[in-house]
């Protein structure tokens, strides 16, 4: 189980500068907690989940193996203890005895392997099957016990375990509903599938059965309200109990209401400016400085997103495990900014476009234009582009048509390796700023071997310096979460991969 | 009657054709790609492509429209590409939602509209009629996003009497349905005001005052029947235009309809459902137009033999 | 004579119309004049100010004054509306009246394709073709013209097959005149008025619909002042500062009402068969 020991001391502190509310009541049994959201489940097939909010759905209902808490380190989920080959091949997980998914089908290593074999398969069409692309086989040893060999020693495979993709369904129902399966799931969680109206409210039961403590409360119904400003009227009429993804300008009304209390916790997600290294004039290390003096991270935290988020130069948030400590965001500094423009050829100034998503992240859109207008100050003319996300992927997929992007990164894992992956190696997925170092691929390349954790920890830190010298993209911000819940909701949980679980609330 | 309808029904069949395809062509034409979409950003290219052949875009345009057809015309709308789930499932909640406020926000719109218009008609070139004719023209130049929110702002956050968001009981449709109700109200109001007053003036209806008849008498028993007309057209309209215009009302109220649901399947480029939703809209006008044109014939014999 | 006279009496509807529209011409050719500030300017040190002294209808959620945005707002709202009307005019108006005037295979033909376009359910049709071209000001107005298009078509048609039966045309066609020279001389000229107030009914209605637009996200980009871009995003802020929803939905309140007032009158004046109204 994930500690909460971090989590509950801050839950416990925010309660106490908010209300005179008694923190230390015990917990209640029964009642429905309404939990308001921006957009609905897409599935609640773990295999096809893409988003987060789907995720958090799904995570209700299933389990994974292993988890990240909160300090990175991997704790036990439905594998109780684990241990590799000396090879580094062979990764052996024991499984929790005892537990039966929501069908009753007896969960073992056998449902082990016919989860992981069914998102390996290309016909399931799984959009998230590279998952799964490490393991080249998986074995049943015995009931209890499941062998999963990788072709190359892959240091980061337990936290590749923990990603919500690679959660348990049960095999029977897979088997049997097919594509139906997204419609009626079956996992082991303490929540159980009650009723869903798509677009409009998801409504989860208590697991009765479940392995585990029992969950407090009866029900936790998903709420669909698309509009940021009314969730927070919603919450603070009380008609629902919790809700996600404060606009952070609200944050002094919720503070000023006596039963309703703000949860803040770290995030795993950077927002940054990409700048195609690949395209005129950002393939000049100068430029791409300039523009880095040009942002002013700290007024953008304090004007646009009320305090709310933290500022750094590296590109990995500092609340995953192994990101660099200590890297400073570069300067503020606008003369300094034009001085480097000048050098390189410049000195007049510079039109380019720059691209926003819009609703994709919290204040994106209002962060792209307070960027765009410190970008003005030295001299830097970015026409703002936001199309909608469908145009927006199209276009970075095309990977010379956007010379300057703001854009939001995460870790599914809690592992820097699939991060790096994905949006610093060469031709990475994600990469879409274009950087290409050898040596950095090489590095990459090497840590994901390296399974002594203070030698990969020093090879990690190397990555992120040479990144923050290339400054491929500047970092504007790291995302805080905020969730806002009335004060008579007791015991949420909140993870730094921006998954929420109720299994442990409830309400007075 | 049922040739008249018939007739019409066949009429509407190649719009209707043209409308399927020109929804299919016009969702081709928006820029991205749907398979990359869903997989995300993150998928590999190969995941992207697993993707892409379950979901059948791997296919030529012509097969994929083919291939709708045919499945159309055996009830079959296949499968939302977002969510997997059948398209009919997705689209048929959201449809009843919004036609279940649609229809609410035209009754009461017909009501106000008719009961202003009347007042304004038989008070005709009084400052009454005056006032009337401003309040309308401000009913109709409200935009509906500023008049549902400051609705919702006062009734809801202020006074607290209504919800939110939703459409779980029947407090959450009184919001959006007056939004949707005034300005229809207003069109009809106006609508029904100068089409009374002309008949009014006809002959006929000056051979009824001139037996001393008394003003309202006189419209009940003979005008209306006879203004009823043009504002059936514009009743038609109108619930034709709340069907699909109210898309800005239901993003306000987060009522869940089928408007909204459109523009978000056309942003995540989930073409089956914009295909069916769109066409299940426009057999609707189709039906609604008949309907009109049948209310004609029943009040104007006239037009039956045409 | 009284007729007349009443008449006229009637158009003064078109008056304070007429004054409201003006005074927003003159504020959107003025705009850069008027306006106390840049309105792209922002100011994270002063987010959603009150109105006040400074800021004489406060600063939005990136410290913008709002005074400015809604001054420039008007000349990008009386410019949706008028390129929107007029590009559907354009396209429209002939299509119509060639329906009306040929008639046969061509009127059918053409009816057929206004209707499909009549047949999608209302801002839908506009929200599709924005999408297609990519959101932006330019589009939403192209989408909007789009979507009025089969309307003036239809009028088109409509007031040619009136006029094309009266016995002059048929005067003019014994006389030779070509079918171009009698469209251009007799036809047009004849369904001028009913257009003109459409066209004036229609400016209105774009603008609210480019603005629906604008507040859906699909219309404007940012930083724009567009009225409905500006009221979108200020519904985020409303409980701790509604001016930023007020007062672009007022402006766009105000505006709309002079030219339905304008289009009023205009139609009393201009039709000369609505005697009596």
């Amino acid at each position: 189980m994930r500690t909460r020991l971090a989590w509950t001391v801050a839950f416990a502190l925010a309660s106490l500068a908010v209300a005179p509310v008694s923190a230390a009541s015990a917990p209640k049994a029964g009642g429905t907690l309404v939990y308001a959201t921006g957009t609905d489940a897409l599935t609640l097939d773990p295999q096809f989940v893409t988003d987060v909010p789907t995720a958090r759905a799904v995570m209700h209902i299933h389990e994974t193996l292993v988890y990240m808490d909160d300090e990175g380190k991997i704790a036990p989920g439905l594998a109780e203890a684990w241990s590799v080959s000396a090879d580094k091949l062979t990764w052996t997980l024991k499984l929790k005895k005892g537990v039966r998914f929501h069908d009753g089908t007896p969960f073992n290593a056998q449902s082990v392997k016919q989860t992981l074999d069914r998102i390996l398969n290309p016909a399931t069409g799984s959009p998230r099957r590279s998952t799964a692309e490490a393991i080249q086989q998986s074995r049943v040893v015995d009931e209890h016990t499941v062998a999963l060999t990788t072709g190359k020693p892959f240091a980061p495979f337990l936290a590749q375990l923990t990603a919500y993709n690679l959660a348990m369904l049960s095999p029977t129902a897979a088997d049997k509903l097919g594509k139906d399966y997204a419609t009626k799931p079956v996992g082991t969680g303490p929540f159980m599938l009650e009723s869903w109206k798509p677009g409009d409210r998801l409504v989860l039961a208590r697991n009765p059965s479940y392995w585990g403590p029992k969950p407090w409360l009866d029900r936790v119904e998903f709420r669909v309200v698309p509009e940021d400003g009314t969730r927070v009227l919603q919450l603070l009429a009380g008609e629902v109990d919790v809700i996600a993804s404060v606009p952070p300008i609200m944050l002094k009304r919720l503070a000023g209401a006596a039963d309703v209390r703000v949860l803040r916790a770290p995030g795993y997600r950077t927002v940054y400016v990409g700048l195609n290294n690949k395209v005129k004039p950002f393939d000049d290390l100068r430029v791409r400085r300039a523009v880095a003096h040009a942002v002013n991270p700290q007024a953008i935290v304090q004007g646009v997103l009320g305090g709310v988020g933290a500022v750094g130069g590296g590109l990995e948030s500092p609340a995953i495990g192994g990101a660099a400590k200590g890297l400073a965001p570069y300067r503020h500094d606008p003369t300094l900014s034009k001085k480097l423009l000048a050098e390189a050829g410049h000195a007049g100034g510079l039109k380019t476009k720059l691209y926003v998503p819009t609703g994709r992240y919290l204040m994106d859109r209002q962060v792209g234009e307070a960027v765009q207008a410190q970008l003005k100050e030295v001299g830097i003319t970015a026409e703002i582009v936001a199309p909608d996300w469908g145009a927006l992927t199209a276009a970075l997929n095309k990977l010379t048509e956007i010379p300057m992007f703001l854009m939001g990164k995460g870790s599914p894992t809690g592992d820097l390796d699939l991060t790096l992956t994905l949006v610093t190696q060469t031709g990475g997925r994600m990469n879409h700023f274009n950087y290409s170092n050898a040596e950095v691929d090489r590095l990459i390349a090497l840590q994901r071997q390296t399974t002594d954790a203070a030698e990969r920890q020093q090879i990690l830190r190397r990555i992120q310096e040479k990144l923050y010298e290339e400054v491929p993209a500047v970092v504007v911000f790291y995302e805080e979460q905020i969730y806002g819940g009335r004060a008579s909701v007791q015991g949420i949980e909140v993870h730094p991969n921006e998954s929420v679980s109720f299994a442990r609330a409830w309400k007075q | 009657m049922i040739p008249f309808a018939l007739r019409r029904l066949l009429q509407a069949a190649p719009v209707l054709a043209g409308v399927s395809l020109a929804v299919f062509f016009m969702i081709h034409l928006i820029p991205g790609d749907p398979a990359r979409l869903y997989a995300g950003l993150e998928a590999s290219r190969e995941d992207v492509e697993n993707v892409r052949r379950a979901l059948g875009l791997d296919e030529a345009l012509p097969v994929q429209y083919g291939r709708f057809l045919g499945r159309f015309v055996t009830g079959d709308l296949g499968r939302s590409l977002k969510t997997g789930r059948p398209v009919g499932e997705e689209i048929a909640a959201r449809y009843a939602s919004t036609a279940f406020l649609a229809v609410l926000a035209i009754a009461s719109a017909i009501a106000l509209g008719a009961a202003t218009g009347v007042v304004a008609a038989v008070w005709r070139r009084t400052a009454v009629d005056h006032a009337a004719l401003l309040v309308s023209l401000l009913g109709l130049s409200l935009p509906p996003f500023f008049l549902g929110l400051v609705l919702m702002l006062f009734f809801s956050v202020q006074l607290g009497w209504l919800p939110l968001a939703g459409n779980a009981t029947w407090r959450h449709a009184v919001l959006p349905a007056v939004t949707l109700a005034l300005p229809a109200a207003a069109v009809i109001s106006r609508m029904v005001r100068g089409s009374l007053v002309e008949v009014m003036e006809q002959d006929y209806i000056r051979t009824a005052r001139a037996k001393g008849l008394t003003e309202w008498v006189v419209v009940n028993a003979h005008a209306v029947r006879n203004a009823l007309i043009p504002v059936v057209t514009v009743v038609g309209l109108q619930l034709g235009y709340l069907l699909g215009g109210a898309v800005v009302t239901e993003t306000v109220f987060s009522w869940p309809g089928i408007g909204r649901l459109i523009v978000q399947a056309i942003a995540a480029r989930d073409f089956p459902v914009v295909q069916a939703a769109v066409l299940l809209l426009a057999v609707t006008f189709v039906g609604i137009n008949l309907l009109t044109d049948m209310l004609y014939a029943v009040l104007d014999p006239r037009i039956r033999l045409e | 004579m009284r007729r007349r006279w009443r008449e006229l009496r009637r158009a003064r509807l078109a008056l304070p119309g007429a004054a409201v529209v003006c005074a927003f011409a003159v504020a959107a050719l003025l705009a850069p004049w008027l306006a106390p500030d840049d309105p792209t300017r922002s100011n994270l040190a002063n987010v959603l100010a009150r109105p006040g002294a400074a800021h004489l209808l406060g600063t939005d959620e990136l410290g913008r004054d709002v005074f400015s945005r809604i001054v420039h707002g008007a000349r990008l709202s009386m410019l949706e509306g008028l390129f929107a009307v007029a590009l559907a005019v354009t396209l429209g108006v002939p299509l119509g009246l060639a329906a009306g005037y040929a008639g046969g295979a061509a009127d059918t033909v053409i009816m057929r394709c206004v209707d499909v376009l009549l047949a999608f359910p209302g801002v839908l049709l506009a929200v599709a073709v924005v999408s297609i071209l990519g959101p932006g000001l330019w589009n939403a107005m192209v989408a909007v013209a789009i979507y009025t298009v089969p309307i003036f078509a239809r009028l088109a048609r409509g007031s040619t097959l009136v006029v094309k039966r009266e016995v002059y045309i048929e005067g003019c066609r014994a006389l030779g005149m070509s079918d171009l020279r009698i469209v251009g001389r007799h036809v047009l000229p004849n369904i001028a008025a009913p257009l003109l107030v459409m066209s004036a009914l229609r400016v209105a209605v774009a603008i609210l619909t480019a603005a629906s637009l604008s507040f859906l996200g699909l219309g404007a980009q940012p930083p724009t002042p567009e009225w409905g871009a500006m009221l979108s995003n200020g519904r985020n802020y409303v409980l701790i500062a509604p001016h930023l929803v007020i007062f672009p939905g007022l402006a766009i309140l105000l505006l709309v009402l002079g030219l339905n007032l304008l289009q009023e009158g205009l139609r009393l004046a201009l039709d000369p068969r609505l005697t009596e109204r």
